[in-house]
């Protein structure tokens, strides 16, 4: 379990890296779009297409870090009250229906890509399945979150926060 | 049929949601369980969550947060709360004025709530402070200024709203202008009378002299230009709101270079923040396209219509429910959740009452922004609360005047829809 441990960690650092340089290509190529379309009047087509890809992979990537880094929107004032084996419980019912969602989306994630991966994007021609790729990638990545999260409540609930 | 599963869809969201379980999963599970009763394909799942961002309309959000973050890291949040405070600070309340018009200046630039809670909190709190001002008024005003945010264009909410009912963004930003600013000049109201009236005791500034403000105008003009250069690229048709937001995003780092407190090597660390703000806001919005494909799906919108229809067809009463409504929803989920999750339903709704789903937009906008002082859940307060190190339940008392105000404010702007329309329609938009 350490290991996973340390192989999440380095994940999140990555991601985290990955969802920032993938912003800052987004807005290097549209301010490149912008500047080129008003000066020289010509214009790229593949930034608009390029821009989505990427606003999809720092999306669902970003999602999978702000999860592992227990940064996730919840309304959590009746289960700060729980204490003790309550908590606990409740803990381990939540990430079990995380969990629940995580399977949906790589499971009939992965069909939806082999789908998408017949056919091709409009401009750069690159498989359709770009778009859904990080899905599964962020699915993946916060299954191995939960999967940590609900070994901590297991085994070491008390000593450090679950959730 | 329709009806039974309206209830397992509302009974599972709010199980989930008071479970804890984070909101872009409460969203996604009553989907999930709806598609298993119904047989429908899970595959619409992973479909849905991925066409629900693969629009370049919503790429504004990133470049908008992104603004925010390098405003307050350049200096420019300074330099506009400085000219504020000799434009203002002379007024009874002094500080207090500062912040709502900082903060009215600052939202023009930064799509944010959060950026602006943040930004202008801390400086304006640490002036507070220095000047002997009591801490949880302090916050209390920083709070209530910072629902202004999603007003005043450019609004990250306003952009999600336009995308959602299909209107023009730059008619929605531009419809937020005027309501923004009498909401601003309400709660300067708050301030002056609770100081008037000696609730508040604040110290008094001198008035600045002309050649003070126009010191503080010329260090911060770049500055305070940035939301005139902003809007007006942008109405003036010659740039998309999403290359609005790149355009701020470029005036911002230029004028902090400029002003020499930028630093290169802040770049990464201000993208990474910018990169995962943008995916805590996007995928609530993909997990919704999911709920709302299920809920249209289901034919619950017109079942809901009818039923609001059979009710009332006044639709004044309609927008009175849709705001009870919406203010309770916002004291308990982020105001973007939250808004995503009724609009499926509200916006047929209203559209088959003949309500403009530009002024429904700046209702909802307002509605739900509210709930980002109003607790348990009010996201604006937990952010001001960490940056000024004061505690929840004092600023939620101090809060309270404010919230007041917004709700009068609210009901005027729903009330009379010209405030909202007069603008737009001037501007053909």
């Amino acid at each position: 379990m350490l290991y996973l441990k340390k192989f999440a960690n380095f994940l999140s650092k990555i991601e985290c890296i990955f969802c920032g340089a993938a912003l800052f290509v987004t807005t290097a190529i549209n301010t490149m779009e912008i500047i080129s379309r008003t000066l020289f009047s010509k214009s790229f087509s593949w930034v608009q297409e390029l821009s989505v890809i990427l606003s999809c992979w720092i999306i669902f990537i970003g999602a999978a870090y702000i999860y592992k880094n227990k940064q996730l929107l919840n309304v959590d004032f009746l289960y700060v009250k729980a204490a003790g084996r309550v908590k606990m419980i409740w803990d381990f019912f939540i990430q079990l229906s995380i969990i629940f969602v995580l399977i949906v989306l790589i499971v009939f994630g992965y069909k939806f890509q082999a789908l998408q991966a017949i056919s091709k994007t409009y401009v750069l021609h690159l498989p359709n399945n770009v778009y859904s790729v990080p899905l599964i990638v962020s699915a993946c990545s916060m299954l191995i979150g939960a999967v940590i999260k609900i070994y901590d409540i297991a085994f070491c609930s008390g000593k450090e926060g679950t959730k | 049929m329709g009806i039974e599963l309206a209830f397992i869809i509302i009974i599972t969201f709010a199980l989930c949601l008071f479970a804890g379980i984070p909101v872009m999963f409460s969203i996604c599970i009553p989907a999930i369980i709806v598609m298993l009763i119904r047989d429908f394909e899970l595959m619409v799942v992973p479909q849905m969550l991925s066409a629900g961002v693969q629009s370049f309309t919503l790429l504004a959000v990133p470049f908008f947060i992104l603004a925010g973050n390098i405003m307050n890291n350049g200096g420019i949040t300074k330099r506009i709360f400085d000219f504020c405070l000799a434009l203002v600070g002379h007024i009874r309340g002094s500080l207090g004025h500062v912040i709502i018009v900082a903060e009215m200046i600052f939202s023009g630039i930064s799509g944010s709530a959060a950026a602006d809670a943040a930004g202008i909190g801390m400086i304006g709190n640490k002036a507070m402070v220095s000047e002997g001002y009591d801490k949880d008024f302090g916050a209390a005003i920083v709070a209530s200024s910072s629902v202004l945010g999603p007003i005043i264009p450019p609004s990250i909410i306003m952009v999600i709203y336009a995308i959602e009912a299909n209107v023009s963004i730059a008619a929605l930003f531009i419809a937020g202008i005027i309501p923004g600013i009498i909401i601003g000049l309400g709660l300067m109201g708050v301030i002056y009378f609770l100081v008037i009236t000696g609730r508040e005791k604040v110290p008094e500034r001198k008035r600045a002299t002309g050649s003070e403000i126009i010191g503080y105008l010329r260090r911060g003009f770049l500055a305070v230009m940035a939301p005139l250069i902003i809007l007006a690229g942008m109405f003036s048709g010659g740039i998309t709101p999403t290359e609005a937001g790149i355009l701020a995003t470029i005036y911002c780092a230029i004028v902090s270079a400029i002003y020499g407190e930028f630093e290169i090597k802040q770049l990464p660390k201000i993208f990474m923040n910018s990169a995962i703000e943008t995916a805590q806001v996007m995928f609530m919005f993909a997990a919704a396209s999911v709920l709302g494909w299920v809920v249209t799906s289901t034919r619950i919108p017109v079942l809901a219509s009818n039923a609001v229809l059979s009710i009332t067809t006044n639709k004044y009463l309609f927008l009175l429910i849709v705001n009870i409504f919406l203010l309770f929803l916002g004291c308990l989920i982020e105001s973007i959740a939250g808004m995503l999750i009724v609009l499926p339903i509200f916006l047929p709704i209203a559209a088959s009452m003949g309500i403009d789903l530009v002024h429904f937009g700046v209702i909802v906008t307002y509605a739900m922004s509210i709930g980002l002082i109003t607790p348990p859940m009010g996201a604006g307060l937990f952010i001001v609360c960490g940056v000024t190190e004061t505690k929840f339940d004092r600023v939620v008392r101090k809060v309270v005047p404010f919230i007041i105000v917004h709700v009068l404010a609210l009901l005027l702007i729903t009330y009379m829809p010209v405030l909202s329309l007069w603008l737009p329609s001037f501007m053909r938009l």
